[in-house]
This record gives structure tokens, C-alpha cells and sequence, in this order.
């Protein structure tokens, strides 16, 4: 029994950890830009059909998969890029429903244009034999891919944490996150590193879709669904937090599989029960902070 | 002359555009008079169809925007109550045929309406994004359960909703429903228009605008939001019920998040300040996906643009258009006659 109880936890977490990187992307987005991006749903779809696309369904061999990835990461950084440059400069010094709407536009677009790509069928990524198979443990068995997704995930952690706390410009993505006209006069470049969280986030997209690739059918429908739970992740951990997305993500994978694997008639809805309680007990998410917003309204219901 | 002080200009003139904007109850009569006349000469069954589709989302707009535009509550799980307010209907209208379908709908409102007030009664604890992630999260659930419970027919809805007949003729015809739905869309209009300028949707734009002052001036904010997003819910119920009877099925579909996306998406596009620009913002969508969907096979590629370039270039959505032409109008009358209204000073 109580091997089935940690089964079921660590395929949990492995199961949260394609979502804290889309998570991730958007939550580091709307610290700089402070933009719900619903696009983001879509720039994961790209990705899982970029990877799809090269490797012809089958990436075949390590070296392969992990070349794969990079390139995937590449292409999504180029088009984010592509997508900061026209619409999203235009956006910063507007209101935020027309950001929130300008998203939902480029979600569309970009939903319908992997449909004209790639067409409407769905398709299918197989795993590499490296992966394939479970790890046994005494009597408990882990799925190898799994493991493998718990060990990106901690390279991720680790390489965001130095990028964010040590190096300078993780030091200005802070500052203009705190104050944007500030680190202005203070000489900092705004448009550039506007520019390179944007970029950044939306490769944490495309990866996250290449990797959930082989585990899901790839299909258009992908992105509502994905850019819904993110933001579910993204409110709960706190906005703009990634230890916060990372915690919330987490969370959420080991609730669904522990549901799923004892209470299954409760899959699928655990995610958005937690959500509701977290949000009546702890409205600023779990590791948000109540004065970030500099509302003097923020939290008041009157 | 007689104005209404709420729109009077500077100069006491008033010209044609803001009498009628004084009168929105005059302007909603006319263009569903004018909407009625269009849809019965159409010629084709399936565009009368498509006019009312168009007409339902309009209701559905337009009361959305009650939360949205006017209390600036933006709500996710709007079509949460559009779906209610469908499956209402499907469920007596199936089990119980003798029941005559104005009923059904007022029944369908009132279900709806009530778990917009339960729900509003919860969710008014929370402002903002998390506001709008709490909906999102009761719609999601809804659709959860409509999906699982079998009673409901799980993936594939409850179809088979029987159009039957209403003052003894038969609502199967097109028109006659076109008719039928556009009346119905009318009347809630002016009760939604006579609820704009009233008490509630007045403190409601104050809520808006500064829910703190609103809140010294002696204003219930809380209450207040309740009420609205309550009303809100009901005539998105009436919405939801007009599109079973017109479609025959009640599908999960109708409760998706991506749905109360799309209705929000509607009121920008439309113009959320405005009472009627919701209306025209779903018209235009409407008609816009239905039309690329015949051009093109990248409807959905082409729509997105087009959507991002309106967007991009009208951020107050289509109605803050109007003012601008307005104003070229006037300008223009004034240079070819010379005209100054009597009521001017200067005149």
C-alpha cells in the first residue's frame, strides 16, 4: 500500500512539471510586463508540434532528443521574438484589458495558424527506447520518463535561480519588474530586457510543450486548456513568483494523481477545488506578496 | 426644447446623435424593428439562422457586460450561467412537453440568476484577477460535472429540444423564431437600458470607477457588485435557454471557459462603456466568423488578425468610433450651412 502511495506521488510530481514550466514563462511575463498572456497557451501547442515536426514523430536516439529540445527552445525564443516585436511593444502603456484582449487575438491567430502548418489531425510522438519502461526501486515503480522530467526540472530550477538572483541581469529584470521608468533614469535598458523575458518565456513554452509531447496527443485544442491551468498555477503560487509556480504546480500534480489513483471520481476537478479554497483563504496566492501590486484598493472587498 | 441634463453639451445644442443616445430605449425599439424587417426578407433559411444566432449572443453581450462593463467584474465563468440556463431549458423541456416554453425560459432565468447570487455572494470576497480566476474555477467545475453526470448526457449534451409552437405558430419555421427571439432580445434590452440609468447602474459605474469612494459615499459596494453579477447571470440565462431552443441541444460545450473568453472578447470589441456597443460587438463577431468560415479555410488564422489590428487601432473597442465620426458630422453640417443651433449662445 504504501508503495503505491509513493508510485503515485512521485508520478505526481513528474505530472506537474510540464506546467510549472509553462507556469514559469507566464509568471515571469507578467512580472515584467504585468500581461495575463493567453498566447502562451498557444506558443506551447507550437512547440509540442515543432518537435513533433522535426523529428518526423520519433526522435530515435538520446543525443537526438536532447538536440531536439534545443532546437525547439531556439525556434520558440526567435518567434517570441517575432510576436514581442509587432504586438506586444504596443501593449505595455495601454490598459490591461486590451493587453488581456490583444492575447486572446494572437491565441486565435496563432491556434489557427498551426492549423493551416500542420493541419487538423492530431498527431502522435513516440518515446525513445531510452526512456521507455520503469525504474523499479524494492517494489516501486517509476516511470523512467518521469525521472527524467524531474531532472530537467531541477537543471531549470537551478539555472532560473542563479540567472534571476546573480547575474546582473537577472538584477535588472527585478528592477524593472519593481519599477520600469525607474530603471530607466537608473540607465537601465527597459526595451532590451523587455524583450529578452519575453523571449526567454516563451521558449519555457516550447519546451514544456516538446517535452509533454510524447505524452499526450498533440493536437489544436492543446492550448486553451493548457493556458487555463497555468493560470490557475500562476494565481496560486502568487503572481510573478516562480518558487510560488513551482510549489503550485507541484501541488497540483500530486493532488490530481493522488486523486486519480484513489478518488477517481474526483479527477479532474481537485485542481480547481484547491484553487477555489487557496483564493477565499489566501486571495494573494501561496507565496504572493499583499503590497506588490501598489493598490491601495488590491484586497479590499467594501 | 427639453434635454436630458445627462446630455446636455456646453453650448445647450443638442445635435440629432446625442438626442437619440438620451433616448436609448427609442434607438433599441427602432433597431430591433429594423433587425426584424431585415431577417424576414432574407432569403436564404440559413442566414436567418445565422441572424439568430446573432441576436442571442447579443442578449448574452449585453448582459454580460452588466458585470463586466459596468461593475468592471471580469468574469470567466459567465457562460457558466449561458449553459445553465440551456441545460434548464433542455431538462423541462424534455421531461415535461406540456409546459409552455415562455415559462421554461423564466424558469431557466431564475436558475441561472440564483447561482449567479450564490455564487456572487462568495466570489464578491475577491476583486480583480483573482476575481476572474474564481469564476473561472466555478465554470470549469460546472462543465466538470455537466461532463460526468450521465443524467445530463455527459460529452454529447442533451439533444433532441423540440422548438413546438408559440400563439399557435409553429417556431420550427425560421423566421417565425427569428421574430420570436429578436421580441424577446428587445424587451430585455430596455429592462437591461432603463437598469443603466437608474440608482443601481449608476453606483454601479462609481463602484467601478473607485469602489472606495463609491464606498464613503454611502454605497454598498459589496451588495451592490452581488446584485449586478446576479442580473448579469439571469439574462445570461435567458441566452442560454433562446440558444437550446434555437440550436435543439444543450451541449457541454456551452459552459467551456473559452466561451465566457469569447463573450468578453465581444463586449471590447464592442465597446464596454457603451450600453449597445456589446450588441454590435457580437453582431459583427458573429457574422465575421460565420462569413470567413465560408471564404477561407484559415478562418480562424484570418479572424485573429483581424481581431489584433482593431484591437491594435481601436483600443475603446467599436463604439469609441463613434464619437470621432460624430464629431467629423457635426463639423461638416456646420460648414456646408453654416448652421448654429437656436439655443446656442452665440446664435
Amino acid at each position: 500500500m504504501s508503495s503505491e502511495i509513493i508510485a503515485a506521488v512521485i508520478a505526481g510530481v513528474a505530472s506537474g512539471i510540464p506546467q510549472f514550466i509553462v507556469a514559469s514563462g507566464l509568471t515571469l511575463i507578467y512580472g515584467v510586463m504585468r500581461i495575463l498572456n493567453f498566447a502562451h497557451g498557444a506558443l506551447f501547442m507550437i512547440g509540442a508540434y515543432i518537435f513533433v515536426a522535426i523529428s518526423k514523430g520519433n526522435a530515435g536516439s538520446f543525443p537526438a532528443w536532447i538536440a531536439l529540445l534545443i532546437v525547439t527552445a531556439l525556434g520558440l525564443f526567435v518567434l517570441g521574438y517575432g510576436i514581442e516585436s509587432t504586438v506586444f511593444r504596443r501593449l505595455y502603456e495601454k490598459d490591461h484589458s486590451i493587453g488581456l484582449l490583444a492575447s486572446y487575438a494572437l491565441l486565435l491567430a496563432l491556434d489557427g495558424a498551426t492549423e493551416v502548418v500542420w493541419g487538423s489531425s492530431p498527431r502522435i510522438q513516440r518515446q525513445i527506447p531510452e526512456f521507455k519502461g520503469n525504474v523499479k526501486l524494492g517494489d516501486i515503480r517509476i516511470a523512467q520518463y518521469d525521472i527524467v522530467l524531474i531532472a530537467i526540472c531541477g537543471l531549470l530550477v537551478v539555472t532560473l535561480s542563479i540567472l534571476l538572483k546573480k547575474t546582473l541581469l537577472g538584477k535588472r529584470i527585478w528592477a524593472v519588474s519593481q519599477d520600469p521608468s525607474m530603471s530607466a533614469a537608473l540607465g537601465i535598458h527597459v526595451r532590451r530586457v523587455q524583450i529578452y523575458v519575453f523571449c526567454a518565456g516563451s521558449a519555457l513554452a516550447g519546451l514544456a510543450g516538446a517535452l509533454v509531447a510524447p505524452l499526450v496527443s498533440v493536437e489544436i485544442g492543446l492550448g486553451p486548456t493548457v493556458v487555463a491551468q497555468s493560470f490557475a498555477i500562476v494565481i496560486i503560487g502568487g503572481l510573478g513568483s516562480i518558487p510560488g509556480a513551482l510549489v503550485a504546480a507541484i501541488l497540483f500534480g500530486l493532488i490530481e494523481s493522488l486523486a486519480a489513483s484513489f478518488v477517481p471520481s474526483l479527477a479532474g476537478f481537485s485542481i480547481f477545488i484547491g484553487m477555489g479554497i487557496i483564493l477565499l483563504l489566501r486571495p494573494q496566492g501561496l507565496f504572493g506578496n499583499k503590497h506588490y501590486r501598489n493598490d491601495p484598493d488590491y484586497g479590499h472587498a467594501y | 426644447m427639453h434635454t436630458n441634463s445627462r446630455f446636455e453639451t456646453e453650448s445647450g445644442r443638442v445635435p440629432l446623435f446625442r438626442r437619440l443616445s438620451a433616448a436609448p430605449s427609442a434607438v433599441i425599439v427602432i433597431t430591433g424593428l429594423t433587425a426584424i424587417g431585415i431577417g424576414v426578407t432574407l432569403r436564404k433559411e440559413n442566414l436567418v439562422f445565422l441572424a439568430t444566432t446573432c441576436v442571442i449572443y447579443a442578449l448574452f453581450a449585453v448582459s454580460t457586460n452588466i458585470s463586466f462593463g459596468w461593475a468592471g467584474l471580469i468574469s470567466f465563468g459567465q457562460a457558466a450561467f449561458f449553459g445553465a440556463g440551456g441545460y434548464t431549458f433542455a431538462l423541462i423541456a424534455t421531461y415535461y412537453e406540456m409546459v409552455p416554453h415562455v415559462i421554461i425560459l423564466l424558469v431557466a432565468m431564475l436558475v441561472a440568476g440564483t447561482m449567479a447570487l450564490l455564487f456572487g455572494l462568495v466570489a464578491t470576497k475577491l476583486t480583480g484577477v483573482e476575481f476572474a480566476m474564481l469564476t473561472l474555477v466555478f465554470g470549469q467545475i460546472l462543465w466538470l460535472i455537466v461532463h460526468r453526470v450521465k443524467a445530463l448526457g455527459g460529452e454529447s449534451g442533451l439533444p433532441g429540444v423540440r422548438r413546438g409552437e408559440l400563439f399557435g405558430l409553429s417556431l420550427s419555421s425560421e423566421r417565425v423564431f427569428f421574430v420570436a427571439s429578436t421580441l424577446c432580445v428587445m424587451v430585455s434590452f430596455l429592462f437591461i437600458s432603463k437598469l443603466r440609468y437608474s440608482t443601481l447602474g449608476l453606483s454601479l459605474s462609481a463602484i467601478r470607477e473607485n469602489p472606495r469612494k463609491a464606498a464613503s459615499l454611502g454605497i454598498s459596494v459589496r451588495p451592490i457588485r452581488v446584485l449586478a453579477f446576479a442580473i448579469s447571470g439571469m439574462f445570461a440565462g435567458l441566452a442560454g435557454g433562446l440558444f437550446t431552443l434555437h440550436q435543439g441541444i444543450a451541449s457541454p460545450n456551452m459552459l467551456f471557459w473559452l466561451l465566457s473568453g469569447q463573450v468578453i472578447v465581444m463586449c471590447i470589441f464592442g465597446g464596454r462603456m457603451s450600453l449597445l456597443g456589446p450588441a454590435a460587438g457580437a453582431v459583427l463577431m458573429t457574422v465575421g466568423q460565420w462569413s470567413l468560415k465560408s471564404v477561407s479555410t484559415s478562418s480562424q488564422l484570418v479572424f485573429g488578425l483581424l481581431l489584433l489590428v482593431v484591437v491594435l487601432m481601436l483600443p475603446g473597442g467599436l463604439a469609441s468610433a463613434v464619437g470621432p465620426v460624430r464629431r467629423a458630422l457635426d463639423r461638416k453640417a456646420k460648414s456646408v450651412i453654416g448652421f448654429r443651433g437656436k439655443d446656442s449662445p452665440i446664435a
